[in-house]
């Protein structure tokens, strides 16, 4: 089992929702939209990078596109071995949960 | 949106440092990013794109190791092969280029080696005791007289050495300056010994030379003498000198014991000694007798090895116990300072005291200079050579390049080569070194062996250099030649390839620094040469010297001697005085003058009645000593500068009485005499007595004719037999040598001067015949072509010179005003200069002029007259 940050298991996740669309730009866009934090792009790097070093990630080089003025992308996806990690995250996540009692908000 | 947008300088940095398979993701990456934050605004995204990148640059993406790793693994045996072969074929080629450069670079790199060398000598001046930086000379500055003095009294060494813990060892050193006579007692060979010294015990452990043989131990007891290496070599040949006397005939008699054999002081050593002897001697039976713990005279230096940090405290407790043992005039203030061993070579000297010539920063600074000019003049000559090739190496780069060379290997190339000629340079320039080596030995006052060029600093040194060169030198032509467009190289007529403009850059700039080195050079050798020719205020060509060390056996015979050689027609006036003419040491005491109230230290000697005669001294007032009137055996005779700092006319000085504190003489000053040098030239002229004492002569000196010395001096011999007998030693010393000696080390540092100017007249010359070269092979055709139209070889050669006229014009400009700032320097420290004359400036010009014009004019001559034919034929 390997052990995972929050930032980690974040990209993990958006790396799996946006399946062939994740790659660092998108990947920090996301985030902001959704967390409301600002991430810089080479922070985002060394999360993929650390993660696809951990096998918990796998990337390929897509093909050049006109608004990178000719440059290609890297597309991150999820291995399975990632997978499990963020899985059993929302397991362990959501038997704590079960034990929180309700509250009104 | 494109690219263009980006900012230059962070994309080039992202695009230098970043690992090669990731460039392509991150710049893409943080260009999107730029594209999208843009829309919001173009400042802030440029200032994220800034910060993005700088964070880019972690260990993660930096593959600038890599890249150099790949490039020096890119460099296999097969392409050192076909470079090598390249190259080979380049220099068979172009033999004359290559030549030029060669030559060029070696005679730089030696020249800088060997004034490094020089340089490395004089900077470690007294470090070789292993103490060094913590001893220190304690020096003593007089307010009255405004002079300083490397001595200290006496008294000083035992009393801080008994008072003081923060002193490790300490010694007095007494040495003489003139030459001492001794015999050794088993051969009864005389010799005369001019490094003899009075030490305490404890010199050995303040200066730890190495002990050859001999009980240190045994030093300690008086009438013991140490002795050099050599001097012991010089006495007894190959016999142990342990345990063996020596008489030292000095102004007493005494017989030494031979107890230890020491290491020769190294040249690069503030004082060298032959003879070391236990000051305790002196203290037994000479004159030392009541001076060994005496306060009121200077004459001893104090060497003191002090603990570190306690450095003033020793200061402070010398200085308390000068102003309170000082105490033959109270009025006498002395400043007590101390200075580094290590320091007294290099620092701005003691105005009495000082046992070799100094040296100071603005020489060293002078030659590190000139060294590092020469070397830049060699590279430039280099440079210029490869540029210069350029256009003929252009079709091959241009063939490499078409056939998938990349920019970096036609570089890497270029490299090769460049290291390779630096490295034949470097081998062939540590040849010449070592051939050189001993001439270098002439010129300097040190001693070089050829374990200073392979000792493991120097060649480690020599090959940090010229790797350091070959890259500074490479890299202009390595850029220069990868640059260029391929297509334009392949182009048939390229003889417009460009370069020319660095290459007259620096042509103009090797003509700028030849020209100044020869104005300095025409100036200082001026400058020495008016030093040499100076009136002195008496001949010294005529006078010779023989020492008689205050022999009070000899001194009554004087006049007998005198009258022996009045017959001879050759022989003229003798006299007798305290000093040879010129020495570097005066004596100084306290004189009172009549009508005033303080006590004057006033330089002083001496003399017989004849002095005056027989230099030849000129008289401004009164008269000089005369041997018929008895009250002129204690006369006083003052010179021009004394009378001055009385305030006094010449005339108001005469029949004053003035009496001498320390040897107790009073007399009636009967004369003035105009001033005259009777120091080197490096001292400017001070107050001065001289007066008749008899009981103080120490050297015999008479005016001899030039024609027939041999004869003269063989009857001075023989007469000197004849009077005072075989026992005392006959040595004699031209005063006009003695003076040539005075300025040895000013001629040598002339002479090393001026060896390098002409070398750097040499290399400039080299890099303009390479540059005219070029330019007239390059317009081979042209000058052809011209011909045919009508031309005639006059005009082609005006045509081919007026370029390089102009280059030299300029150089000239911007050296004169240099040369003459610098000049102008260098000679205030003169206390007696030349001013610098205009012609040396016309010379110049002139001399560079011609030899620039031959240079170029040879070449372009050859072009003009060349058979037009054969131009216009060629492709």
């Amino acid at each position: 089992m390997y052990k995972v940050g929050s930032l980690e298991e974040m990209v993990m996740l958006l790396a799996a929702a946006m399946k062939e669309d994740a790659y660092a730009v998108s990947i920090a866009h996301e985030y902001t939209q959704r967390t409301k934090n600002e991430i810089s792009i080479p922070a985002i790097h060394t999360v993929l990078k650390r993660l696809e070093d951990k096998g918990l990630l796998s990337s390929y080089e897509s093909v050049p596109t006109k608004e990178r003025g000719g440059r290609k992308k890297r597309i991150y996806t999820i291995t399975t071995a990632g997978y499990q990690v963020i899985h059993e995250l929302r397991n362990q996540r959501e038997e704590i949960w079960s034990l929180v009692p309700k509250m009104n908000i | 949106m494109e690219d263009q947008d980006l900012p230059k300088l962070p994309l080039r940095f992202l695009r230098w440092f970043c690992k090669e398979e990731l460039i392509d993701e991150i710049e893409g990456d943080l260009f999107e990013a730029y594209q999208y934050r843009a829309q919001k605004g173009i400042k802030g995204a440029r200032f994220k794109f800034y910060r993005e990148v700088l964070q880019s640059f972690n260990k993660r993406n930096i593959g600038i190791m890599e890249r150099y790793q790949n490039t020096s693994l890119g460099l296999t045996w097969s392409m050192v092969q076909q470079y090598s072969k390249v190259l080979i074929r380049t220099m068979q080629k172009s033999k004359l280029y290559s030549s030029i450069s060669i030559v060029s670079l070696t005679l730089g790199m030696a020249c800088a080696g060997l004034i490094y060398l020089y340089l490395k000598k004089e900077l470690s001046f007294d470090t070789v005791y292993d103490n060094a930086d913590q001893i220190y000379r304690i020096n003593h500055f007089s307010n009255n007289s405004n002079r300083s003095f490397a001595f200290a009294p006496t008294g000083m060494v035992p009393y801080l050495v008994e008072n003081l813990d923060g002193i490790e060892h300490a010694t007095r050193l007494f040495k003489y300056r003139r030459a001492i006579p001794i015999t050794v007692t088993s051969t009864n060979q005389p010799f005369n010994e001019a490094d003899f010294g009075w030490v305490d015990p404890t010199f050995f452990e303040v200066f730890n030379l190495p002990i050859i043989s001999g009980a240190f131990e045994s030093f300690k007891r008086p009438y013991t003498v140490m002795i050099s290496e050599s001097a012991a070599r010089r006495y007894l040949a190959d016999k142990n000198p342990i345990g063996k006397a020596i008489t030292y005939n000095g102004e007493y008699e005494a017989t030494l014991e031979v107890v230890g054999v020491f290491q020769d002081f190294p040249s690069n050593t503030s004082f060298k000694l032959d003879l070391i002897s236990n000051f305790e001697t002196c203290h037994q039976t000479m004159w030392a007798s009541g001076w060994v713990k005496d306060w009121n005279n200077m004459f001893v230096s104090a060497f003191v090895h002090i603990k570190p940090g306690r450095e003033e405290d020793v200061l402070k407790a010398a200085q308390a116990a000068i102003d309170e043992n000082y105490v033959s005039s109270r009025a006498h203030q002395w400043e007590t300072s101390i200075q580094k061993l290590t320091d007294i070579h290099l620092q701005e000297p003691q105005d009495i005291g000082e046992y070799s010539s100094q040296n100071d920063m603005q020489t060293i600074t002078l030659f590190a200079a000139i060294g590092i000019i020469i070397m830049c003049l060699g590279c430039f000559n280099f440079v210029n050579m490869v540029t210069a090739q350029a256009s003929q190496r252009a079709k091959e780069v241009g063939v490499r390049k078409v056939l998938g060379s990349r920019r970096k290997q036609i570089s890497q190339q270029t490299l090769f080569e460049t290291i390779a000629f630096v490295l034949i340079s470097g081998v062939l320039a540590w040849l010449i070194m070592s051939i050189l080596l001993p001439y270098l030995e002439c010129l300097t006052i040190h001693s070089y062996d050829i374990e200073d060029i392979l000792s493991l600093s120097f060649i480690s040194g020599f090959c940090a250099t010229i790797l350091l060169i070959a890259f500074l030198a490479g890299a202009y032509p390595a850029l220069y030649l990868s640059k260029i467009n391929s297509l334009f190289l392949m182009r048939k007529n390229h003889t417009a390839v460009g370069g020319s403009k660095v290459r007259n850059v620096l042509v103009t700039l090797q003509f700028t620094i030849t020209s100044g080195l020869v104005i300095c050079t025409l100036i200082v050798f001026l400058q020495m040469r008016y030093i040499q020719n100076r009136d002195l205020g008496f001949d010294e060509s005529t006078i010779i010297s023989m020492p008689i060390q205050n022999d009070q056996a000899v001194i009554p015979k004087i006049n007998a001697y005198r009258n022996e050689l009045s017959s001879f027609s050759g022989i003229g006036n003798l006299t007798a005085a305290s000093h040879e003419m010129l020495s570097d040491y005066t004596y100084i005491s306290n004189f009172s003058i009549q009508g005033f109230d303080d006590l004057r230290k006033w330089e002083r000697y001496t003399v017989e009645q004849n002095y005056i005669n027989t230099f030849e001294l000129e008289l401004v007032a009164g008269r000089g000593f005369d041997s018929s009137i008895p009250s002129d055996s204690s006369a006083f005779v003052l010179n021009e500068s004394a009378i001055e700092a009385l305030n006094l006319t010449p005339q108001e000085a005469l029949n004053l009485n003035i009496t001498d504190r320390n040897l107790n003489v009073t007399g009636k000053v009967i004369g003035v005499v105009k001033d005259f040098h009777y120091r080197s030239l490096h001292h400017d002229i001070q107050p001065f007595v001289m007066y008749v004492n008899w009981d103080r002569l120490d050297y015999i000196s008479v005016q001899l004719s030039t024609n027939d010395l041999v004869r003269n001096i063989e009857l001075l011999e023989e007469k000197w037999i004849d009077v005072f007998g075989e026992s005392v030693p006959f040595f004699y010393q031209f005063l006009d040598q003695t003076a040539l000696d005075l300025y040895q080390s000013e001629k040598n540092e002339s002479m090393l001067f001026s060896s390098f100017s002409s070398l750097s007249i040499l290399l400039g010359a080299l890099g303009l015949f390479g540059a005219a070269l070029f330019n007239t092979e390059r317009r081979y055709k042209e000058i052809g072509l011209r011909k045919v139209l009508g031309a005639n070889a006059m005009q082609l050669i005006m045509m081919i010179n007026q370029n390089f006229i102009k280059m030299l014009f300029v150089a000239f400009i911007v050296a004169a005003p240099l040369a003459f700032l610098l000049m102008d320097d260098w000679l205030s420290d003169f206390a007696y200069r030349i001013d610098q004359p205009v012609w040396v400036y016309v010379i110049t010009i002139f001399v560079i002029f011609t030899l620039a014009s031959f240079t170029v004019s040879y070449l372009s001559w050859k072009a003009a007259s060349a058979n037009p034919v054969e131009a216009i034929k060629t492709e």
